[in-house]
């Protein structure tokens, strides 16, 4: 199992010389999270959740509110608060976790592919890079292949945890290069691969 | 009678004539007045020529007239006889005043009584006036003779009085028949009744006379004050009306009584009560009155609609509460019809806000909620309507749809009223976001990723994930609001590259099917609902992905017409922003959750601003703090806050929340944009707090921050000019003073945390007394609703220690009349957010310049002069905001 690795929880960066005052960025951290007695009482976990009782499910979902419930009139018309009607689907399951089987890379026919920077050519010696896991959901996000320097858009699904992306030219692969798949811009959801590109002649 | 100022003296006249009148300008008389002389003696006056003696001592020209008796003709012809008579006249200068009667003398006098005027005319112009009858009976005719009056003691509520009965001059002619009357047959009520009696004659000939029977009543009503009265006030613009107290009166029975005062503010007062009966004779009494507020609850909503599998339709009402300081409680009432009759569903205590109808009878239902102030009834809220719904289905294989290159499946499930005689609805069309199609059958793990062609997943050991079902919960809401709401499935679409604008052309296939079915019917619903669909007035709601294609879909449909259908309103809840698209030529509302871990919070931020050009249509945007991307779905079941990703996973509001908020917020911005007549909800242009019936729903207290553009609107300053910020939109200056920094800035230019694709103004301050002022060179505001700007509270270190900025904002007028006052007077601009991404999220400031004007007299909307922000005045010496979009406002 990979787990996601967070960055930046803690961003504390100066602007010097901005407008010549005293500012900097505030910490979000620092100025907007709760003391922990407060934490405490939203919910059953008493601290930040590690990765390991996230995936375990260990936590529980928000807090109860303190607002007015729902009443439902009772046989003789006369109710009492009662219990809120629950939308349908609040769910305590876990919380799902990428798990990375591996990473294959093999020839593919194909006329056109990728060359992981910012193009669709016309295939030299295409491949396929299959990145393999126990499955892929679904994100509002394209996921994104970093293979070095190179970056992969285009993917497709052709079984249930099969993440596929086309590359050109086998020989434009940068064999020993770190390989990750990211959805957001900033890398926050970055997930690694593998640490080094295997590229078989 | 004598009418006018000046003396009269009255002469006994010689001739036949008994009474007269004197002329102070007009004056009439009548026999009533004839014997006095009008000095106070009692006595007459009359010339030796036996003319009326006029009083020539007062300077006045004392005209005087004199009528003759009345005239008895006896029996006459049908078409009547003359009369013969005259009318005599004197004056101090003109001894033989003009005399003119009407009818004149020697005229023909029909059968009955014809009341004949005589005016005499001075030469000096003055005029006076008398009156006499001339009666007549007609041959072979009669008169009846009624005692005149009749008076006796009351016997209780009506009196039995033995009226005389007339008597009959039969001279010229007999009576046929018995003589009739009119008296009240069960006795005659107190005071005055006057009872008519007839009879009839030979040759259709009859007549009446009348008896005033006089019921007197010489004891007063009864009225006991109880030791104490209770009111209820149900309008804080008007006091309540004393309680109702009643005498027992021994004539009339039930004797109203009136207080004193007669209304009442809260509080508790000694009250005067009166009864006073026909007779005049009247009681009082005194208590102490008690008046409670209880003033109606506000604003009335369906919150939500379940269909339950039973085909039972339950429904949310949820409401404001009554502002009223003595509510203990409401009490829910339903209805057939908005008029009632009502029937008391429950009572809730006074701080719930929202009721449970587990199964709405009928195809409509109304309900309305009553302040109660202890067992009283106070305000009643106006009804709100509900609609039964019930649900359809379609599910057709092998369908082209434009640019996907595979055949497909249209698969929607449909919720819609059951009552099509209030139709036709407007439609609805729900499409969810990219997620897994297939679903492990295991018990633990998420929807995972298979290319598939048509809706359905086709792998050993996994169901079709419902995706499109994940969005039933808002479709049936929305049915009961009055639509027809269909969630489709883009299964096949999803677990692809991209597939954003074939998810564009999915909606508008949907929307040609659904064209076809409200017109001319076909498989698979027939007939169903041909007729009752509006495709004129379509809603689009999306969810991720789904929420980026419904921005896009007016522009395509304008691109690529469907006959017959017009989108009117969109929704984008947490979408992705992939294809630049701008939704400014329909009302759109963007939802941006707070903690949502999927899509970067600038992707749904840059549609709105995409959206505000050019104006026209109303635009709105919520950023929803605490919100994750994933449970507006109820079927995507994880947390995407996975980790803590964006926010800490213990601070997000949950699924309850977030579900709540979407259903009762979604039906209030189609209610205010897409259904006949609506009109935007306060909160949803800024312009109000989040209902409390809608936190109540929600289970939570919602931090919804809002920006708002409305549909009419001049902008003042976006800071896009050539000129920024110098000069704004309208040409005419603007002055930063006393701060560290001012200047204008787009997007990173700004800050990095300033996610917004927009021009806006960086001002921060550090001591000193910084003012910003935009001038307005006496633009017109009249008709205006609002002065709104949008801001935010920097991520800097200048606004350490701050929950939410404080300054004062003002406007001054032409001739500089100003008003002035605190920021939180009309908005709350809190500081940031719990998130470990934050980003900085414009709102919208809105100004209510009508009430402003009618809280300061002498301040001209006609023409305002500047616009001013004053920020350390508040109290806060250090601080920064980005400031944009100032813009007078419409509805």
């Amino acid at each position: 199992m990979v787990a996601l690795v967070i960055a930046g929880l803690a961003l504390r960066c100066r602007i010097d010389g901005e407008d010549g005052s005293r500012e900097s960025v505030a910490d979000p951290t620092a100025a907007n999270t709760p003391p922990a007695p407060a934490m405490a009482t939203r919910g059953t976990a008493t601290a930040p959740p590690t990765a390991a009782a996230m995936a375990r499910g260990t936590t529980t979902g928000p807090g109860t509110a303190t607002h007015p419930t729902t009443a439902t009139p009772s046989a003789s018309g006369t109710v009492a608060p009662a219990t809120p009607g629950t939308p349908a689907g609040i769910t305590t399951l876990p919380p799902p976790a990428v798990t990375i089987l591996g990473l294959d890379v093999h020839p593919i026919d194909a006329t056109g592919g990728e060359d992981g920077r910012g193009n669709r050519v016309p295939a030299v010696r295409p491949v396929a890079l299959d990145v393999r896991a126990e499955a892929w959901g679904g994100r509002a996000l394209d996921p994104v292949l970093e293979v070095g320097d190179l970056r992969f858009h285009h993917y497709s699904h052709p079984e249930i945890g099969v993440l596929r992306y086309v590359a050109a030219d086998l020989e434009a692969l940068p064999a020993g290069a770190p390989v990750s798949v990211r959805w957001r811009g900033d890398g926050r959801d970055r997930i690694p691969v593998v640490q080094a590109l295997q590229v078989a002649p | 009678m004598l009418r006018g100022g000046c003396a009269a003296r009255w002469a006994a006249a010689l001739l036949a004539a008994a009474f007269a009148a004197t002329a102070c300008g007009d004056s009439t008389n009548s026999p009533s007045d004839a014997a006095d002389d009008g000095a106070g003696d009692g006595s007459t006056d009359a010339r030796p020529d036996g003319m009326p003696d006029a009083d020539c001592t007062d300077g006045s020209a004392g005209l005087v007239i004199q009528c003759p008796e009345d005239i008895d003709l006896g029996c006459v012809p049908a078409a009547g006889a003359p009369a013969e008579f005259a009318a005599a006249a004197s004056s101090c200068g003109d001894p033989s005043p003009d005399v003119v009667c009407t009818p004149a003398a020697g005229a023909s006098f029909a059968p009955g009584d014809t009341t004949v005027e005589c005016v005499a005319t001075a030469s000096s112009g003055e005029s006076a006036s008398c009156e006499f009858t001339v009666h007549a009976v007609r041959d072979g005719g009669f008169d009846l003779v009624c005692t005149p009056g009749v008076t006796t003691a009351c016997a209780g509520p009506a009196t039995a009085v033995d009226v005389p009965a007339p008597t009959i001059d039969e001279r010229c002619g007999t009576a046929v028949g018995a003589v009739m009357s009119d008296a009240p047959a069960g006795g005659v009520p107190g005071g005055t009744t006057t009872v008519t009696f007839s009879a009839s004659g030979e040759a259709g000939f009859s007549t009446t006379c009348t008896t005033m029977v006089t019921v007197t009543d010489g004891a007063p009503p009864v009225l006991t004050c109880p030791p104490s009265v209770i009111a209820v006030r149900t309008d804080p613009a008007a006091d309540a009306p004393a309680p109702v107290l009643e005498a027992a009166d021994a004539c009339q029975g039930v004797v109203p009584a009136t207080a004193s005062p007669a209304t009442l503010p809260r509080g508790t007062y000694p009250v005067e009560y009166t009864a006073t009966d026909a007779s005049g004779n009247d009681a009082t009494c005194t208590t102490t009155a008690t008046v409670l507020d209880a003033f109606a609850p506000g604003w009335p909503r369906v919150a939500s609609a379940r269909l339950g599998s039973d085909g039972t339709t339950s429904i949310v009402v949820a409401w404001e509460p009554s502002t009223g300081a003595d509510v203990q409680g409401y009490r829910v009432d339903r209805a057939a019809a908005p008029d009632g009759p009502w029937t008391a569903l429950g009572l809730v205590d006074g701080a719930t806000l929202v009721f449970t109808d587990p199964a709405l009878p009928g195809t409509v239902a109304w309900y309305r909620v009553v302040a109660l102030a202890g067992d009283l009834d106070g305000g009643a809220t106006t009804p709100v309507r509900a609609l039964s719904i019930a649900a359809a289905q379609y599910d057709l294989r092998g369908q082209s749809v434009p640019t996907v290159p595979f055949s497909t499946t249209l698969y929607g499930v449909v919720r819609h009223p059951v009552d099509w005689g209030l139709g036709p609805y407007p439609p609805v069309i729900l499409l969810h976001g990219n997620h897994g199609n297939c679903r492990p059958t295991r018990t633990i793990g998420d929807d995972d990723c298979a290319e598939t062609t048509d809706h359905d997943c086709h792998r050993a050991g996994y169901t079709t994930t419902p995706n499109a079902e994940g969005m039933a919960y808002l479709a049936e809401t929305l049915a009961a609001h009055g639509y027809v709401a269909t969630t489709i499935s883009a299964n096949a679409l999803n677990c692809r590259d991209d597939y954003i604008p074939e998810r564009v052309e999915l909606i508008l296939e949907h929307l040609r099917r659904w064209r076809d079915w409200s017109s001319v019917g076909g498989a698979p619903f027939g007939a169903t609902f041909v007729g009752h669909v509006d495709m004129e007035h379509v809603g689009l709601v999306g969810h991720s992905r789904g929420g980026e294609a419904v921005a896009l879909a007016p522009a395509r449909l304008a691109a690529t017409p469907i006959a017959g259908v017009a989108i009117g309103s969109v929704w984008s809840t947490a979408p992705t922003d992939y294809h630049g698209g701008s939704p400014s030529a329909v009302p759109y509302a963007v939802l941006v959750p707070g903690c949502d871990g999927d899509v970067p919070l600038g992707h749904g931020i840059a549609i709105y601003d995409r959206s505000l050009l050019p104006a026209g249509q109303p635009h709105s945007q919520v950023f929803f703090v605490a919100a994750n991307h994933n449970y507006f779905s109820t079927e995507w079941r994880y947390d995407d806050n996975l980790l803590s990703l964006t926010c800490w996973s213990w601070d997000e509001i949950g699924a309850r929340a977030q579900r709540g908020m979407l259903e009762a917020t979604l039906a209030a911005w189609f209610d205010g944009t897409l259904a006949p007549g609506g009109e935007l909800e306060p909160f949803l242009r800024a312009d109000g707090e989040t209902p409390l019936g809608i936190e109540a729903w929600a289970n939570s207290d919602l931090d919804l921050r809002w920006s708002h553009a409305a549909s009419v609107r001049t902008a003042i300053d976006d800071f896009s000019g050539a000129g920024a910020p110098a000069v704004n939109l309208l040409g005419r200056p603007n002055t930063f003073s006393g701060y560290s920094t001012s200047r204008s800035c787009s997007q990173n230019g700004c800050d990095t945390s300033f996610d917004h694709p927009h021009d806006a103004m960086f001002l921060s301050w550090d001591g000193g007394t910084p003012v910003a002022s935009w001038d307005l060179g006496g633009l017109d505001a009249t008709g205006a609703a609002g002065f709104s700007f949008r801001m935010v509270s920097r991520r800097s270190t200048l606004n350490d220690g701050i929950v939410e900025q404080l300054f004062l904002v003002r406007l001054v007028d032409g001739d500089g009349t100003t008003v002035e006052f605190p920021l939180t007077d009309v908005r709350r601009v809190p500081h940031l957010y719990t998130s470990n991404d934050v980003k900085e999220m414009l709102q919208t400031v809105r100004v209510p310049l009508p009430a402003l004007a009618a809280f300061t007299p002498g301040f001209d909307l006609g023409g305002l002069g500047r616009f001013e922000l004053e920020m350390t005045a508040a109290g806060h010496t250090r601080g920064s905001v980005l400031v944009t979009d100032l813009e007078l406002a419409g509805n």
